[in-house]
Formats: C-alpha cells, structure tokens, sequence
C-alpha cells in the first residue's frame, strides 16, 4: 500500500498516516488479515519519527481497524472501516441537506460515485 | 511535528565504513587475545585447534580486501554493501569456531574439536548467526545513507509489498543447499570419522529448516528509492537502487532456480517479478504479485520528482 504525507500540512504526520490505512481499508486495498509494514520501516522510509508511526498505529487500534501483537506487527482487523462519531454527524447534516433540496440518499451516493 | 531529518548534514566520517573496520579490528584484537590469553590452560592440540581459526579469519579478511580492492566505478558501493557485511558475517564465523574451542578445551585434560560437541556447534552458529546479522545491520545504515531524501520537496512516499517463498523456490534451493554442503559434510566425515556427527546433522537440519521457513522479501518504494530487503535465507541480501539510477522497470515472468546465485534477483517463486535495469546496465529482480502497480507508482513517483530523465530508452517503463 502507498503512504504518503507532506511534512508542510497543518494535519500532524501520525494523522496522515492514520488517514493513508483508513483510505486502503475503505478501498479494499488493504483487506482484512493485511500485514501493514513495521513502524520502525515505515519511520524509516519517510524519515519520520517511528514513535508517529507507533501513534497512528495506536490511534488506529483504538478506532478497531488495527490489531497490534507484540513481534507480529500491525494487521488489519476483519471488522471494517467505523465511521468516527465527527464523520456520522457529518453524514447525517448532509442527508437532511440533500432531503431540502429533494435527493435522496440513492442521489447521494451517485454525486459521490460521480466525484471518484 | 516530527518533519525527520529532511536536511542532509555533511558527514566527515564514513560511519559505516569506520562501523565496519572497527568490528573487524576488534575481532582480530579479540581472537589473539584468546589464543594468547587462553593457551596455557589448554590440553594439547587445542591452541593449534584455536590458531588455524584465527588464520582463517586472516585469511577471510585477505580474501575480501582483495575483492574490494578489485577495479570497480562504484567500488565504495560495493564494499559497504555487498563485501563487508558478508565479510563481518565470515570473520564472525571464525571468531565464533575459536571461541567455541577455547571454551571447551578450557582446564580440559584432552582436545575436544568443537565440530565435536552439540553444545560447541549450537554456541559457533549462533556466533555465525549475530555476526552475520551485525553485517546486516551496518549494511543497512549504509544503504539509508546512501539514499536518503535530498530536502527538495515536503511530500513523501512510501510503497510497500511483501513476499514469500513458495514451493517453487523451496526444491531447487534445497538441490543448492545441499550440493554446497555436501562435500563440506564428507570432508569432516573424512578427517573426524563418526565424531563429527553432531555437527553433520546439526547443518543437515539447519537446512532442512532453511528450506521448510524459507525466506520472506519486502519491497519498499520512495520517492528516492527502491528497496529490497531480505532475512537472509535465500542467501540474498537484497539490493537498493536510487530513483536516479533507474534506466527501465519491466514486469517480467520469472522463476526460481538451482544454484542462482546472482545477489540481485530475489526471485522467491514463479510469477511476475518486477525488473528494473539501471543506467549502467545493471539488472535487479525481485518476484511480486502486485509488479504492475509497483511499476504504475515507481512512473508516478518518477515523473513527480523531477529527475532527470536518461536520454537512451524510447520507453523507460515499457513492459
């Protein structure tokens, strides 16, 4: 899977990298079982700090994406992607906004496909 | 905010090349401080046993300054990576061999060889298997030296893959494995009938384990570099190249085979592979599933960077 991240952004590193996993589980780049690469590799790689990536990797445990084994490294959980709580409050402003404007949820996913 | 060490400061040293030189310098240091130190309270025949590893570990060192002192364009490449790590790793063996006879022998009333003793093998692999892999190691700062990021830009890549073996790859390196050490198996047969037994069948099983584990390969992709790394039990080390030495990257179908023992192809089982042919004419393999997307990323990262793109190839990322 491809990380990438941009030392300029206001998003801290860890967050970017935490986005990176999100986006490949949410894709299906990244399946379920996936053994993503060691923290101290993937610090290395993009010359970060490898407690960032241990931070992301933590953040994404705790958001029950990753599973973290001592020796084993991080592998991609069987339970899928959870929308965070920020991210189904998000979702449903847009659904009573659609509703207004007379679109529904089907008409939603169409504009959305359309963006991809 | 962590941003890394994106500012590449001048190095007055060589911290490899000094990381190298002292290990080797203080396992020769080491070896005759033993053999000085341990000969009175050895029986007879084990301070001759002790000597003949440190003229092997003299040997190996003459050997190997004579490989790198063969004329080469990129010779310091060369030694830092390739020659060196393997010669820690021979030096190390030595140095294992005379330790584990010392200890044996020590206040001893006769000379036991240390190819005679499980306990002395088991001690002069595992000396084998730390040096080997303190080679590693320091090969590894010298790679990440080598390629690291020029402070050009703030976005960063990282591709990642992973591959292991299958049983393609596990018969012919067995048929390797073993035809290499067979005659070593003989020889000490020959010179110690019977009682080398132990250290026959610990090699015998070592490769047999060898085989069964087999070896796993990660790939990583930059925007600086394509990495390969190895654990070292396909008898690979892996290979580096820099985004700028790219000449052409193929997908290639390929498999593995007996007595391979080119250093630059990971071939691990039979399938696509990814080949990339750098501007002096090297050829570097390494089998992946996923070779397309790693040749789609490598042009991505390529065309993002601005590097200089090598006037020779109509098409640099023909397949």
């Amino acid at each position: 899977m491809l990380f990438e991240i941009d030392t300029l952004s206001p998003v801290p590193i860890y967050g970017q990298i935490a986005a990176c996993v999100r986006r490949a589980i949410a894709t299906d780049k990244l399946k379920p079982g996936s053994k993503l690469p060691p923290s101290r590799q993937l610090a290395s790689e993009l010359e970060v700090n490898m407690h960032t990536v241990q931070r992301a990797y933590s953040q994404l445990r705790d958001e029950g994406l990753l599973e973290l084994r001592q020796g084993r490294g991080a592998m991609v959980t069987s339970g899928g992607v959870a929308p965070s709580p920020r991210l189904h409050a998000l979702l449903r402003d847009l659904l009573a906004e659609a509703n207004e404007q007379g679109l529904t949820a089907a008409d939603l996913t169409r504009l959305m496909e359309g963006m991809r | 905010m962590n941003t890394g060490a994106s500012v590449r400061s001048v190095r007055e040293f060589n911290w490899p090349l000094v990381d190298f030189i002292a290990a080797i310098a203080l396992v020769i240091v080491a070896s005759l401080a033993a053999v000085q130190l341990s000969g009175p309270r050895l029986p007879v025949g084990a301070p001759e046993g002790a000597r003949i590893w440190l003229q092997f570990e003299v040997e190996v060192m003459v050997l190997y300054a004579g490989w790198i002192a063969l004329p080469r364009p990129d010779r310091m490449r060369h030694a830092l990576e390739r020659v060196l790590p393997i010669c820690v790793g021979f030096v190390g063996m030595c140095f294992s061999g005379l330790v584990a006879t010392v200890w044996l022998n020590l206040d001893a009333s006769s000379y036991q060889p240390m190819q005679t003793s499980l306990s002395g093998t088991l001690f002069f692999i595992g000396g084998c298997a730390a040096f080997f892999l303190l080679g590693k190691y320091i090969r590894e700062q010298a790679v990440t030296n080598r390629l690291r990021r020029e402070a050009n830009s703030s976005h960063r890549s990282a591709w990642f893959a992973e591959v292991t073996v299958d049983n393609s790859w596990r018969r012919p390196t067995a048929i390797t494995y073993g035809l290499c050490l067979a005659p070593f198996m003989l020889l000490l047969q020959l010179i110690l009938p019977w009682s080398s037994l132990p250290s026959i069948l610990t090699f015998a099983m070592l490769v047999v384990v060898t085989v069964a584990v087999g070896d796993r390969v990660s790939i990583s992709i930059t925007d600086a570099a394509v990495k390969v790394r190895t654990c070292w039990l396909s008898g690979n080390d892996g290979w580096a190249v820099s985004l700028t030495e790219i000449w052409a990257v193929e997908v290639i179908a390929a498999r593995p085979r007996t007595f391979m023992f080119d250093r630059n192809r990971c071939i691990l089982r039979t399938g696509p592979a990814l080949e990339i042919v750098t501007i002096t004419g090297g050829r570097y393999a390494v089998s992946l599933e996923s070779a397309d997307e790693a040749m789609d990323i490598l042009a991505t990262l390529r065309a993002g960077s601005a590097l200089a793109v090598p006037e020779t190839p109509a098409t640099p990322y023909g397949r």
